[in-house]
């Protein structure tokens, strides 16, 4: 274990310095103890909670006048998962879920986030928020071995959804983000989501769905293989991950994760907003028997919303922001709308919705009959 | 169509060769032992059709109808991986999607390997074999039979479709994961064993087309055999070229786990 723990803080340190780096890279760690320094006492500090995706934490959709300093902590577990019945990832975590939980701020606030490496990991991590400005998202001033913490702070400065993930170097980036290590930030506008006409726009509830790629190789009999330990599963994942093809597309960790006693709940009449985010890849929200009646794809508030959409598209590396409006009762099937990834590869969450049928949206006029083929239907030819 | 009829002559034209083989040859002793069977009294089950069925041009759900199964044997267990390559190994089977070890249930199986299968132990064994219909099944897995159909006096869609949904969480809730050996999932009060464990099973039984006339009762209903019903934890209506419906997801509707089967003596 200590051999394997010392191979695998050199492979990702050789990546950190650019020293050994052969290529020219960016530099990974950075030194700002010149900067002058910034005089913030006169700020609210307030301690932000986090839950478990796919839930939001209470907050305010208005924010107080002045912008505060809000305080996160955030622990990295690397841990073994079931990404399906019987399918297991040794994955890496921001705070023990896939994805990392959501948290929530108003645009002028400044996020102060302390983040705990696990003396028990194995890997050096760190933490690139798409939201901050300068050092990588933040990425170069966040490195910390196992053991280790950091505390880092930066401005919301624009409104709008954001992916946060680790970026710790090399080719440890796009293995940290497809072992799980992403989630997202939200950063509402002080006086709260308008629409394209500057009304305000108020919901009921809402729901983060990190959707992740994985890549779980398999062994020579075609089952999933499982490892002892992230270190072990590096080789023959990166072998799947340069392939390009997943082998399962989810949403909050798991295939299934959001049906079943997994699933969103809303009443008839209630507005939910769903912040969906992807790290790694596009992906194309769609709701089943629903819509999308204010859309911010690419999840950014000073962009007005579009409306009534079918179908939305989150670039990877983006998340996107979608509210809507129940209008009838039942299951509906909240899917990334490349079938093949919703139905074959896991990315499917269903919402249910409580509340009366309303005749009016819908009604079968005729049930499926039999007809008569040889005069019947002929005016439906095209 | 062409094509269609060309192969349909030919497959004729193979089994009148193949009967002229037989015919040719003194009768088959039987070169294989029987599987093990448990023998189903009798009994009289509440079935409710699957499929689609209408009243006064609104689909509807039909009401569930008391059906007398006659007595049968059924193997007491799945047909395992040992079984199925023993019918592959003969070349009367096609290799299956997924190779199981020999002691699991055999999965991965669509309704026409079943079908060959029973095909292939009838000539083995010198009896008939075949796959149970949805009732006999039914009637087979007593207890564990379960059903995510919403009750019958539920008026309002949004909530039927809710209830059903709950109701499947609930059935989905019991299952296992991982294949368990032979007998891994107990018997029922039947003596049939690993009835409604995480294998469902192919039946014979097939989804109906319907009508139901102004007292509920359904008036007429046909067939529809492109779509079989598996029996499990709940019926699955299950396409019959299809070996693997577990991969969940889309809509609404209940997958079933893995698909296998187990068959019946006597025609």
């Amino acid at each position: 274990m200590v051999t394997r723990r010392a191979a695998l803080l050199g492979v990702a340190g050789a990546a950190a310095l650019p020293i050994l780096a052969k290529a020219a890279k960016a530099e990974e760690i950075m030194d700002t103890s010149m900067a002058e320094p910034v005089d913030l006492s006169a700020l609210e500090r307030v301690k932000g909670k986090l839950i478990r995706p796919p839930m939001v934490p209470i907050h305010d959709q208005v924010a107080p006048p002045n912008p505060r300093i809000i305080e996160y902590e955030m622990q990295i577990v690397e841990k073994e998962i079931e990404v399906d019945n019987g399918v297991y990832l040794q994955a890496m975590t921001f705070n023990g879920s896939v994805p990392g939980p959501l948290m929530v701020v108003h645009e002028g606030d400044y996020v102060e986030l302390t983040l705990f490496n696990s003396p028990e990991n194995l890997m050096q991590h760190n933490i690139d928020f798409h939201s901050a400005t300068g050092a990588l998202g933040g990425g170069s001033l966040t490195l910390v071995n196992p053991g280790e913490k950091t505390t880092l702070r930066f401005k919301a400065t624009r409104p709008g959804a954001f992916v946060y993930h680790c970026a710790p170097g090399g080719p440890m980036i796009p293995w940290h983000v497809v072992s799980g290590m992403s989630g997202a930030i939200l950063v509402l506008p002080r006086d709260g989501l308008k629409d394209a006409e500057g009304n305000p726009v108020r919901y009921d509830r809402a729901y983060y769905i990190g959707e992740n790629d994985f890549y779980i190789p398999k062994d020579e009999n075609g089952d999933y293989k499982r490892f002892e330990d992230v270190g072990e599963s590096y080789p023959d994942t990166l072998d799947v991950m340069n392939g390009l093809i997943p082998s399962h597309v989810v949403f909050n960790g798991k295939v299934g994760a959001l049906t079943g006693d997994g699933a969103l709940l809303a009443n008839q009449g209630e507005k939910v907003l769903f912040i969906h985010s992807q790290a790694n890849r596009d992906t194309r929200p769609h709701l089943i028997g629903g819509h999308g009646d204010l859309v911010w794809e690419r999840g950014k508030f000073n962009n007005p919303p579009e409306k009534d959409l079918e179908t939305w598209f989150i670039a990877g590396g983006s998340c996107g922001v979608a509210l809507y409006e129940f209008r009838q009762p039942g299951v509906y099937a909240y899917v990334n709308h490349n079938l093949i990834e919703a139905v074959n590869l896991g990315a499917t969450a269903h919402v249910v919705v409580q509340g009366e049928w309303n005749n009016d949206l819908m009604e079968q006029v005729e049930a499926p009959t039999e007809y008569n083929s040889a005069y019947e239907g002929k005016t439906a030819l095209p | 169509m062409q094509r269609r009829r060309s192969l349909i002559a030919l497959a004729l034209g193979a089994t009148a060769i193949a009967g002229l083989a037989l015919w040719l040859q003194p009768p088959a002793q039987p070169r294989r032992a029987p599987p093990q069977t448990t023998p189903v009294a009798a009994g009289e089950i509440t079935f409710r059709p699957i499929g689609s069925f209408q009243q006064g041009g609104k689909t509807v759900t039909p009401p569930t109808r008391k059906v007398a199964v006659r007595a049968f044997d059924i193997m007491t267990y799945q047909v395992t991986g040992q079984d199925y390559d023993a019918c592959v190994q003969a070349g009367a089977c096609v290799a299956p999607g997924v190779k199981v070890a020999g002691s699991l249930p055999q999965t991965h199986v669509n309704w026409k390997d079943a079908s060959a299968y029973a095909a292939w132990l009838s000539r083995e064994t010198g009896t008939t074999w075949r796959l149970p219909s949805a009732e006999e099944w039914q009637l087979a897995a007593a207890e564990r039979f379960g059903d995510a159909a919403p009750a019958e006096d539920l008026r309002d869609p949004g909530q039927r479709m809710l209830e059903q949904y709950e109701r499947g969480i609930l059935l989905r809730g019991r299952v296992s994961y991982g294949l368990r050996p032979a007998g891994g999932f107990g018997t029922n009060s039947q003596g049939v064993a690993d009835m409604a464990g995480n294998v469902w099973e192919w039946t014979d039984g097939c989804i109906e087309n319907g009508t139901l006339a102004h007292n509920g009762r359904v008036n007429s209903s046909e067939p529809y055999c492109g779509v079989r019903i598996a029996g499990g934890l709940h019926p699955a209506a299950v396409i019959d070229f299809v070996r693997d419906a577990g991969v969940g997801g889309c809509a609404v509707g209940l997958p079933p786990d893995f698909l296998g089967f187990r068959l019946v003596r006597g025609g």
